[in-house]
This record gives structure tokens, C-alpha cells and sequence, in this order.
């Protein structure tokens, strides 16, 4: 391999490990920008969306495969998206007009929850959970894409699977750009996010389009936990953490409440990630990737794209 | 009949009362000045009326009921099913012992598949006795917990929007990041019916109502002078025009009553002539009007009638005139005169 054909190979790599945070970083983001709390149980949601993801697979081994990755993308983010407004109807609502303090202690207690939920799960004896036999053990994913180079006999590698996350992520990041810019819910969202009592005094139900919020977030993550499964083929109990920080950070370097910000945080803690990995080393890359954090938070600390605007007086 | 009628309103924050029995009764198709010293509750009112604040005591009566949330089939549906739920948790929990021995330990063997259907019936079996009472006391607490916690959410400014008051704001509070267009458009977000669907596959009912609801949109910042602005973001307006597009913004919404606060605040004489025109004409829409000012040339020219608050209690009210020459109105605004003392 010359040295642009593994420059190229990590660009690759760096893309689509990218857009898996890009797309639980959308989820941290459009939270924050409504109702400015970060969700810390995000990441565990994103957890659950793969356990649950990977159950289905076990129940559908009859399936020809393709028929199962479309039930695993319609499927987990329906479970994932109604989980987290379910969570925001019983956990968060309620504290909305306390300290804001209290719902970010009741995000960390959720992640708890699903920390020891996505244990539970992972104990739960069935065929599928191959690789380790105790709960806390990593999961192997079963190989539903192929890792068959798309570019034929070239050194570089273009899998199914990098197209995969490309042929799902983009079209969703557009779809929800065009969401939050041309739909009557989406400029409810944007109204909400920034002025919540003018918003509700035009009488839009504040509460609906809050919850709306959270289906959405955790729709994007269940279908980012699906993605991430079939192209990591590995998963564990623990993932939502190093997921939820890998994606806050994307959000924060973006610009924390900008849909755009997300996605450019993300693809950047993805590439950094992926070129530390090759040109440095990977004991290094945690601390590049919160080094760069640190630096833009020093010099710009609204985030790449995040606006002065959004400070409420 | 009154349009608006605030009976007794008191508002206590802490140890301060900033509205204490407050009566008003407005007409259909006054215009109604609200004024008094800084600090004497005007915006309180206005924030009671809208639902940001719940009234300490009193009630307030818009078009014969109070602006509160209906309690509908769906909502009674919501209740019953929370307290199921709590009634099952609550039997469940008054029998924890003996049915996580029956049903859990009994049944569980170290990894093997967990029978839930033999562990539902082993639950079933021990459940037989002791269910009666801590079902119903289940029932209950889940029932009236619902019920109180939807009775705190009854008065919201989305209802009080709902049922016909507009508002505009002291310091303008527009979606600044949003156009002229869009800010009108979501004023009239209520009236809409296009739900995702139509918008995503393009159905006839989004078309007709994209059409009909810019229409209207532009008809309304037409109708306040905006109308060149539309594709403008909202803040970069100049500052009588964001006032003009809160107007708008309000209109939108198809009220019969638009409370403004301050509309005059910060405009020049000239453009404090032509909110007075704008008003007289808002009046001629059939739109009742209910306005804080502090600009006496704007009061005392539009007003049918002037109420006067001082330290949160109304003490007078009449025509401009009579209000002018009261002198209880006098002190309060200049304090009572040493020569005269």
C-alpha cells in the first residue's frame, strides 16, 4: 500500500466511523437546542437500539438478509425514537420548569438504567449472543453485509458496508434538514428552541412538540446503533458510553443546538480518530480528539458552526 | 356580554402581591388602555390572562368560559389506563414475596430460557388471595395522580392561544432566526392542518394550504406595512418594524382579543401616529384590543376606556378624560404634592 492509497483507506474509514456519530451527535443536539439539556442517557439509548437490533436478527435468522437489515432499520429506530419520548413523558417533562440541574440528574439515573438494562439484555441466553457466554461480555453481530471490496482488485478497500452507512446516513440527513426547515412541526421545533413561551402563546403545544423532539433523537440513534452493528459486528453493554462521548464532543465541536454542526463534528472526531489511529498512535487518539475539543472550545466556544444568537437574555 | 372578564385576580409572589383583586370587564370591540407607575402589575395581568402565570385567586372568564383545558374522552382514557397500571403494580407489590418465590425462583434455572408463560400462571396462582384492597387503592392513587397532574397543566398559554388571545410583547420577542414569512406563518400554525404526510408526499392538501396560508400570511404583513420584508430574517429588521411584525405575528392568529404590551415603546412620533392608525384599524377587524402603554398621546387619543393599576390595585377607570382630572390617577403618577400637605 503507497502512502496516498492508506491516506485514502483512513479517509474512508474516518467517514463512515464519522457518520455513526454525526448521527447520535443529531440526536444530543436537536435535544440540547430545545430544551438545553444535555441527555446524558443518549448514548445508552443508542446501546439498546443494538441490543434490540441484535435480538431481531436472532429471530429472523430465516429471513433472506436483506429483508432483515430493512426490518432492523424500520424496527429499532421505532423502539429507540418511542423509548426516548417515553422517557421524556415520565423522567424529564415533569422537571422542565425546575432547576436545570434536576433533569440532568435524572438523564444521568436513565443512563443507569440502561446501562444495567443492556446487561440484562446481554445475559439473556439465546443462540445469537455468541463470544463470551457472561452478560457484561462483548456480542458477536452477525456478518449480514459483506466485506467484499466494491473497488475489485484494488488495494484500497470500499466495502458493502462503508456503502451501507452512506447509503442510509446521508439521504436521513438531508431528509431531516429539509424536516426542520420546510415542515409545520419542524418550524414548531425551531420556534420552540428559540423562544418557548412566545412559541406558546401562538399556541403551539410546547409539551407535543418537545416530545416530537426526543422521537425524532432517538430515532436517529436507533437507526446510527443499527448501522454501527453491521458494521462493527460487535457490540457490548458498555458502548454507549465511549458512543454518547465520542458523539457529545461531535456536537459540542459543531456547535451544540446546529443540525449542520453535528455532522461536521462528527466527521471530524471520525477522521481525527481514523488519521491518530494510522499516523500517530491509538494509545493517542483519545487524547488528539478531546485536545482538538479543548482547542476549539478555547478560541471559539460556541463551536464551529454554533451562532452568538442562540445565548437567551 | 363581555368579551373578558377578570373577576377578583390576585397574583402573590412570595410575600409580594403584584395584582390584588383586580376586576376588569372588556367589551367586544373596545380598545382598552391599561396603565399605571412602573411596577403596578399591568404586564402581571397580562401574563395571568395568557396562562404564564396561574392566578394565587381569582378567575378569569374569556368568551363565557374559563381559558382552560377540556377534559375530553382521550384524556379521561389517559387516567384509566394509569390507574390500571398502578393498580397492577400496587397488587403486584403487596404480594413481591410470595410471587417472585412462586414465579421467579421457581421457575429459574441458570441459563436456560426463562418460561414466562409457566412463570405468568405460577404469579397467577399465588395472586388468588390478597388483591382486592391494594387493587383498588391502586386504582385510585393512579386516577387522582393523573387527574393532578393534568389539573396543573389546564391553564397554558397554548389554550388561552387557542381560544382567541394574542399577544405581543414588552421587549420583543420574535423567532429571530426565522423569516418575516415564517414568524406570521407560525402564528398561524394552530388553523393548519398539513401533517407530515402531506408535506413529505406532496397531497393536494399541502399544496391548497401552503397556497391559501401564504396568502393569508402576506395579506397580513400587508395589512401592518411588512409586506416588502417578508423574505427578511427577523432580526435584521429595524426595531419598529420587529414591533410591527409581533402585530402581525398575533393577527395571524385570528384572535378576538390582542393584548399589547408597550406597542409604542421606542418609536419615534412619527411611527407612533401610524401604530395608532394601525390599531384604530385593527379595531375596525372586529378585533378587540387590551394595551399597556406608557405613551399618554397614544392612550388618551385611541381609548375608549383607561383603567389605572398602582401597586397592583386598580384605582380608577373611565373614559380619558375622567381619568385624566382624577386625582387619585394624578398622585400616583407625580406623588402626592408637598403645598398641598
Amino acid at each position: 500500500m503507497s502512502g496516498w492509497e492508506v491516506f485514502l483507506q483512513q479517509l474512508i474509514i474516518g467517514l463512515s466511523n464519522g457518520m455513526i456519530i454525526a448521527l447520535i451527535a443529531l440526536g444530543y443536539t436537536m435535544v440540547y437546542g430545545i430544551v438545553e439539556l444535555i441527555n446524558f442517557a443518549h448514548g445508552d439509548l443508542f446501546m439498546l437500539g443494538s441490543f434490540l437490533a441484535l435480538t431481531i436478527v436472532g429471530l429472523c435468522t430465516a429471513l433472506p438478509v436483506f429483508v432483515v437489515v430493512l426490518l432492523l432499520l424500520t424496527l429499532t429506530p421505532l423502539f429507540s425514537g418511542g423509548l426516548n419520548w417515553l422517557v421524556d413523558r415520565l423522567a424529564y417533562r415533569h422537571l422542565r420548569h425546575s432547576i436545570r440541574l434536576a433533569p440532568l440528574v435524572s438523564a444521568i439515573g436513565v443512563s443507569f438504567v440502561f446501562l444495567n438494562v443492556g446487561l440484562l439484555w446481554g445475559g439473556v441466553p439465546m443462540d445469537v449472543f455468541g463470544l463470551g457466554k457472561a452478560a457484561a461480555a462483548p456480542k458477536d453481530f452477525p456478518v449480514l453485509v459483506s466485506n467484499d471490496n466494491l473497488l475489485g482488485d484494488a488495494t484500497v478497500q470500499f466495502t458493502a458496508k462503508d456503502a451501507l452507512v452512506f447509503v442510509v446516513t446521508i439521504p436521513l440527513m438531508i431528509g431531516l434538514t429539509w424536516f426542520v426547515k420546510r415542515t409545520r412541526t419542524g418550524k414548531a421545533m425551531r420556534a420552540v428552541a428559540q423562544d418557548q413561551t412566545a412559541a406558546e402563546l401562538m399556541g403551539i403545544n410546547v409539551d407535543r412538540v418537545v416530545g416530537q423532539t426526543f422521537l425524532i433523537g432517538g430515532g436517529l440513534a436507533g437507526v446510527a446503533s443499527v448501522v454501527f452493528a453491521l458494521y462493527n459486528n460487535t457490540i457490548y453493554f458498555q458502548m454507549g458510553y465511549r458512543a454518547g462521548m465520542d458523539a457529545f464532543t461531535a456536537a459540542v465541536l459543531g456547535g451544540i443546538g446546529s443540525l449542520p454542526g453535528a455532522v461536521l463534528g462528527g466527521l471530524c472526531i471520525g477522521l481525527a480518530r481514523a488519521f491518530s489511529d494510522q499516523y500517530i498512535a491509538t494509545g493517542w487518539t483519545n487524547v488528539i480528539v478531546f485536545t482538538i475539543l479543548v482547542l476549539v472550545l478555547v478560541f471559539r466556544p460556541a463551536g464551529i458552526l454554533g451562532s452568538k444568537h442562540r445565548e437567551k437574555v | 356580554m363581555s368579551l373578558l372578564k377578570i373577576d377578583r385576580l390576585t397574583m402573590r409572589f412570595g410575600g409580594l402581591v403584584a395584582v390584588d383583586a383586580v376586576t376588569l370587564d372588556i367589551a367586544p370591540n373596545e380598545i382598552v388602555s391599561l396603565i399605571g407607575p412602573n411596577g403596578a402589575g399591568k404586564t402581571t395581568v397580562f401574563n395571568a390572562v395568557t396562562g404564564v402565570y396561574e392566578p394565587t385567586a381569582g378567575k378569569i372568564i374569556f368568551n363565557g368560559h374559563e381559558t382552560r383545558r377540556e377534559l375530553t374522552g382521550k384524556t379521561a382514557l389517559a387516567f384509566s389506563l394509569v390507574g390500571f397500571i398502578t393498580a397492577v403494580v400496587a397488587v403486584i407489590l403487596a404480594n413481591l414475596e410470595t410471587v417472585w418465590e412462586a414465579a421467579v425462583t421457581g421457575n429459574y434455572t441458570y441459563r436456560q430460557p426463562f418460561p414466562w408463560t409457566k412463570a405468568l400462571a405460577s404469579a397467577q396462582e399465588t395472586l388468588t388471595g390478597h388483591w382486592l384492597v391494594p387493587a383498588l387503592s391502586g386504582l385510585f392513587v393512579g386516577v387522582t395522580g393523573a387527574w393532578a397532574v393534568w389539573e396543573r397543566s389546564r391553564r397554558a398559554p397554548e389554550i388561552a392561544a387557542r381560544a382567541g388571545i394574542a399577544r405581543t410583547f414588552q421587549n420583543i420577542r420574535l423567532f429571530n432566526q426565522m423569516t418575516v414569512l415564517d414568524n406570521v406563518l407560525l402564528g398561524m400554525d394552530t388553523h393548519l392542518r398539513t401533517r407530515f404526510w402531506d408535506a413529505a408526499l406532496r397531497l393536494p392538501l399541502f399544496w391548497r394550504e401552503r397556497k391559501h396560508s401564504t396568502g393569508k400570511a402576506l395579506e397580513t404583513l400587508r395589512f401592518v406595512g411588512l409586506e416588502h420584508e417578508a423574505g427578511q430574517l427577523a432580526e435584521n429588521l429595524a426595531y419598529g418594524h420587529q414591533r410591527r411584525l409581533e402585530i402581525a405575528r398575533a393577527l395571524a392568529m385570528n384572535p378576538k382579543i390582542i393584548l399589547l404590551d408597550e406597542p409604542a415603546a421606542g418609536l419615534n412620533p412619527a411611527e407612533s401616529k401610524a401604530l395608532m392608525d394601525l390599531i384604530q384599524r385593527i379595531r375596525q377587524r372586529g378585533i378587540t384590543v387590551l394595551l399597556i402603554e406608557h405613551d399618554m398621546q397614544v392612550v388618551m387619543n385611541i381609548s375608549d376606556r383607561v383603567i389605572v393599576l398602582d401597586y397592583g390595585a386598580k384605582i380608577a377607570e373611565g373614559d380619558p378624560a375622567t381619568v385624566r382630572a382624577n386625582p387619585a390617577v394624578i398622585e400616583a403618577y407625580l406623588g402626592k404634592s408637598d403645598a398641598r400637605a
